[in-house]
């Protein structure tokens, strides 16, 4: 048998071969972009609408059709409306106007068929910042731990005392 | 100076391409991993509102989507240019519609695993409450209470 140098092979199209997936792969996926402000709906049930007008626990955030922030009746900046929402659930009772405890504030969220949707997304968005800072600084001053560094059972007693509850409903 | 002079004559060498499908490969591992598969071809424009509390949705088989925006300019002609409703891969022809949506989704998973479906409200920043008021009134009547509205890094 003669011996024969081994031949070498061309790779010189692999590159386009690797180029053909790559767009394939370009073409075919997208971006993954799922993510978004997590809520929470209330059960349907028309028998219990509207029973908690006039609460001192109840916060009464309103969004008109132009486009305007009402808290309470009155008009507001955005950039109050955090400062507001963090007095009304760490008030313990001491202004009669805001909540009585942490547990038991809820925010009423209203708005007109009219509202744009980019508007209500950054007023809900100041909504759970709001309370994303009231849960680090309890966090801080209970367990002298920042909110990322707690393990499962202190967070399940920081949201039980500190409940996110925000009302959806049109006015 | 004729040290610095080149011996003329001689052809430079062609550049080596053998390392650029590794260079390819590279990039093609990236798009793998980063990207995921389009499931539905959107049938409604969509831009995202901007937020900053952003949580990311993690049971990609226990989400459910539903679109809102205005058709693109292919469909514009059939469906008008007012903001619809897109579930999997057509337009809903009225609200009600995502009620059998839910119940058709949620009879595809297993039974313990309902309370955990989440429903990704897709919708585009220039809509109007209505259309969103509206399918969480229809989301209340099924019990698919989990919600997530979409939306993108706010960059400041």
């Amino acid at each position: 048998m003669k011996k024969r140098k081994a031949t070498e092979i061309n790779a010189s199209s692999m590159s386009d071969i690797a180029f053909l997936l790559l767009v394939f792969f370009l073409l075919v996926t997208t971006f993954n972009t799922d993510e978004g402000i997590q809520a929470q709906l209330p059960p349907w049930d028309p028998a219990a609408e509207e029973t908690i007008e006039n609460d001192r626990n109840v916060l009464k955030v309103l969004i008109n059709q132009r486009n305007e922030l009402l808290v309470e009746n009155e008009l507001i900046r955005t950039e109050e409306l955090k400062s507001i929402v963090q007095q009304h659930v760490n008030n313990w009772g001491s202004k009669s106007n805001y909540s009585v405890s942490p547990d038991r504030a809820v925010i009423s969220l209203k708005n007109k068929r009219e509202t744009s949707y980019q508007f209500y997304i950054s007023i809900y968005d100041e909504l759970m910042a709001a309370y994303r800072e009231i849960l680090e600084n309890a966090a801080m001053s209970k367990f002298q731990l920042p909110l990322q560094a707690l393990g499962e059972d202190h967070r399940l007693q920081l949201s039980k005392q500190y409940p996110i509850l925000i009302s959806e409903a049109e006015f | 100076m004729s040290k610095f002079k080149k011996d003329g004559g001689k052809e430079t060498p062609a550049i080596s391409t053998a390392s650029l499908p590794d260079i390819i490969f590279i990039l093609l591992f990236f798009f793998m991993v980063a990207t995921v598969m389009r499931e539905t071809e959107l049938m409604v424009q969509i831009a995202y509102p901007k937020a900053t509390e952003l949580q990311k949705l993690e049971k990609k088989s226990l989400v459910n989507y539903i679109y809102v925006g205005s058709p693109t300019t292919n469909h514009e002609q059939k469906y008008g240019s007012a903001p619809r409703i897109q579930l999997n891969d057509r337009i809903a022809d009225k609200v009600e519609d995502i009620r059998d949506f839910i119940l058709q989704e949620r009879s595809k998973v297993d039974e313990n695993l309902i309370g955990s479906l989440t429903t990704s409200l897709r919708v585009d920043k220039d809509v109007t409450m209505g259309i969103v008021s509206d399918i969480k009134q229809e989301l209340r009547k099924v019990q698919a209470l989990k919600i997530n509205y979409s939306a993108v890094q706010k960059l400041d």
